[in-house]
């Protein structure tokens, strides 16, 4: 029989019986949309949780905090070469803290006055941050050591230097701000010293935003003084905004141990990325290792705190994760975290998507109930059909393109319904439930193969349902069911 | 197409309970004839019109027709010979419902395998229905025709592929005398018309007569078969 041929009868036969179709699909609608429902619930809450608040694919390595009788181990340049070697992964970043006392000033443009704070950061390299994070004009790189064989190569306001790095050339800081740029370029501005600087760009992490958002600004509007007047900040309004970096000296810790006299620079807020340190600003590597060995300590200032280990997958991380513990090194609590929430994650969508199998399997059952009865009630049809020179074979196929159609039907609208749960939920979510922290647009995460699998997952189980009529209605025997014996 | 059976034999049950239908009933019926196969209820009939036809294949014996021995050809095999060669009419018409009689009659035409026969679907139930009087009644559906007309409609179905044997089950069982008789002069024209072979099984003896040959059984043997003289014919 032709495709065109069976597509034909097919079509008239469930036609015929389409109030038996219409009620055996409703099981499988339900299952579909169950299905689809709780595997996208389970994709949304994955990508946020372990895309926004625990980042997996990535482990991170830190000193171990109790140590032998040798010491820790330290982290450094040799142990980053090494790491590198290690299978299956794929990049290595090493992050270095501050290890001196700062401070930073700044905040006048978003509430009129300035702030004066502790100032926690740290350093990664450029490599880490993507592209994308970066809003502004200011590029994520070192700018006090960019190389340069002549003048061009460097910037406005910059000329090339004796060691071979851009340095800034002279400028007048009293000159309005039209004449410093001239000097200085866009991206430079003249410092105190009378000299043509580029902000240090830092990023922060998305969560810092996410937090003071949900919780502090809430707490903050019953506070006394201007700190009630904050607004809440959106990521456009704060990329751009600048303050002063005191390093050498801070508010509350007092001076560095070094006696290098207090370095004042200007940083300029770029972007937001979840590379960044959790509470405070992430700079190029380079300011810090330079700082460090200029305001810390001598002996461990070229020590990294914490490296970050890229993985090609996460099928990969285990492994890696062994061979770091293996080597010495103690994983970030942050890791045993993504790993564990993603543990509990899959288990909850395996559970939620186990009741949507159950679900189908009672379809299942339903449809080979209201299969075998439509076979007996068309007993003679198919007598007649193998008399008029059908198959076994044929009249099989038949059947279960039967069931096929109802599982296209049930899958596809079964989707649909799944689908439009999901967007119904997001709205009533979005506008009944107040802001909290990582509080995500969408519950739900979609992706093609999810729609694929609803639409099969229904073929199958109708399948399945319509597999033991179809033999049945197979092994019809013409002459018993023409004569009626 | 000759029909040949040899040493038929058919039974049901096991053990005590077994039941002889059909024994060693042997005879041969030529290309071309309009043979009754006449007997009382249980005599078997319906049974061997089966076996003819292909559509019972559990018996004993060899049933030859052509040059295909029933009994060694395969599921498929005998598939393709029923839509091929051989049309079926039965009792109760089985028209399908909600089918309209054209669409009925081209339903042998969903299982031909045979790509010569290319031939347009509707245009071959459309001359098949005005060769038996139903072209104005192409597009009524099985419960808008009397029984007659249903039958006419089965009969069209049964001549789609151009078959070289028909096998009736009773076909005129379900209608009065005046219409069974019309159906009877319908086959006796096709017999004659398209040298089609005819096998009528039937329990009235005047529908039995109308047949060229007639072969009576009992208790599932064969007790005559004898050739009839049409008065036309002598006339």
């Amino acid at each position: 029989m032709t495709p065109a041929k069976l597509s034909k009868l097919v079509w008239q036969s469930v036609n015929r019986n389409r109030r038996d179709f219409l009620f055996s699909s409703i099981g499988i609608v339900i299952g579909i949309s169950t299905l689809l429902f709780f595997t996208s619930l389970g994709a949304g809450i994955k990508e946020t949780v372990l895309e926004k608040v625990f980042v997996v694919r990535q482990i991170e390595i830190e000193q171990k905090k109790y140590s032998g009788l040798f010491g820790a181990k330290v982290l450094d340049d040799d142990l980053v070469e090494k790491l590198k070697q290690v299978e299956g992964v794929t990049s290595v970043y090493p992050k270095m803290r501050l290890t001196f006392p700062a401070g930073a000033v700044g905040g006048k443009q978003l509430i009129g006055n300035d702030l004066r704070v502790e100032l926690v950061a740290d350093g990664i390299p450029d490599t880490l941050i993507s592209k994308d994070d970066i809003r502004g004009n200011l590029e994520f790189k070192d700018w006090d050591n960019i190389a340069c064989s002549s003048d061009s190569d460097c910037e406005t306001g910059f000329a090339c230097g004796e060691e071979k790095i851009c340095k800034g050339i002279t400028c007048d800081s009293s000159a309005d701000l039209v004449t410093q740029r001239q000097t200085c370029g866009n991206l430079g501005f003249c410092d105190n010293s009378n000299t043509c600087a580029i902000p240090i760009p830092v990023v922060i992490s998305p969560q810092l935003l996410e937090i003071y958002n949900g919780s502090i600004h809430t707490a903050l509007q019953g506070s006394a003084g201007s700190m009630s007047k904050l607004p809440k900040l959106s990521e456009s309004m704060l990329i751009g905004l600048g303050g002063d970096a005191i390093f050498g000296q801070s508010y509350f810790l007092g001076k560095a141990a070094s006696k290098e006299k207090i370095e004042k620079k200007r940083m300029q807020l770029v972007g937001f990325s979840s590379k960044a340190i959790n509470l405070g600003v992430t700079m190029p590597i380079g300011y810090v290792k330079r700082l460090n060995a200029k305001f810390g300590n001598k002996e461990t200032s070229k020590n990294y705190h914490a490296i970050v280990i890229e993985a090609s997958s996460n099928d990969q991380i285990a492994g890696i994760a062994k061979r770091v513990e293996d080597m010495g090194y103690a994983l970030s609590s942050k890791f045993e975290n993504a790993q564990r929430a993603s543990l509990l994650i899959l288990l909850i969508t395996l559970v939620f998507n186990l009741i949507s199998v159950i679900i189908l399997a009672v379809a299942a059952v339903n449809i080979m109930h209201t299969f075998l009865m439509i076979i007996l009630e068309r007993r003679h049809e198919i007598g007649l059909m193998r008399a008029l020179g059908a198959t076994r074979r044929e009249i099989m196929l038949l059947i279960l393109s039967e069931a096929s159609l109802l599982g296209l039907f049930g899958g596809i609208t079964g989707a649909l319904l799944g689908f439009g749960t999901t967007k119904a939920i997001d709205a009533v979510f979005a506008s009944q439930v107040q802001d909290f922290p990582f509080k995500p647009d969408t519950l739900f995460a979609f992706d093609l193969w999810m729609f694929l699998m609803a639409i099969g997952a229904a073929l199958v189980f109708c399948w399945i349902g319509a597999l033991i009529p179809a033999i049945r209605a197979s092994r019809t025997d013409p002459a018993r069911a023409l004569t009626g014996h | 197409m000759n029909i040949c059976l040899r040493d038929l034999n058919k039974t049901y049950g096991h053990g005590d309970a077994k039941t002889h239908v059909l024994q060693s009933v042997s005879l041969t019926i030529d290309s071309g004839q309009f043979v009754s196969i006449v007997g009382t209820s249980g005599s078997g009939k319906t049974t061997m019109l089966n076996i003819m036809g292909g559509l019972d294949t559990s018996f004993t014996g060899s049933v030859t027709i052509g040059d295909h021995q029933l009994e060694k050809l395969k599921e498929s095999q005998l598939a393709r010979l029923r839509n091929d060669k051989f049309g079926f009419i039965f009792q109760q018409f089985h028209l399908l419902d909600h089918l309209t009689a054209l669409e009925n009659i081209t339903l042998p035409e969903f299982f031909n395998r045979d790509p010569k026969k290319n031939i347009d679907p509707t245009k071959r139930a459309q001359t098949l229905l005005d060769q038996v009087g139903l072209l104005h009644k192409q597009d009524a559906k099985p419960t808008e025709l009397s029984g007659g007309q249903k039958q006419r409609v089965a009969i069209a179905r049964a001549l789609y592929n151009n078959p070289k044997i028909l096998f009736c089950d009773e076909p005129t069982g379900s209608l009065d005398r005046l219409t069974g008789e019309q159906i009877m002069e319908l086959f006796q024209s096709l017999n004659k018309e398209h040298n089609l072979t005819l096998i009528v099984v039937t329990h009235e003896e005047h529908v039995a007569k109308m047949a060229s040959r007639i072969i009576r059984l009992e208790d599932g043997k064969l007790i005559s078969d004898d050739m009839v003289q049409h008065h036309h014919e002598e006339a």
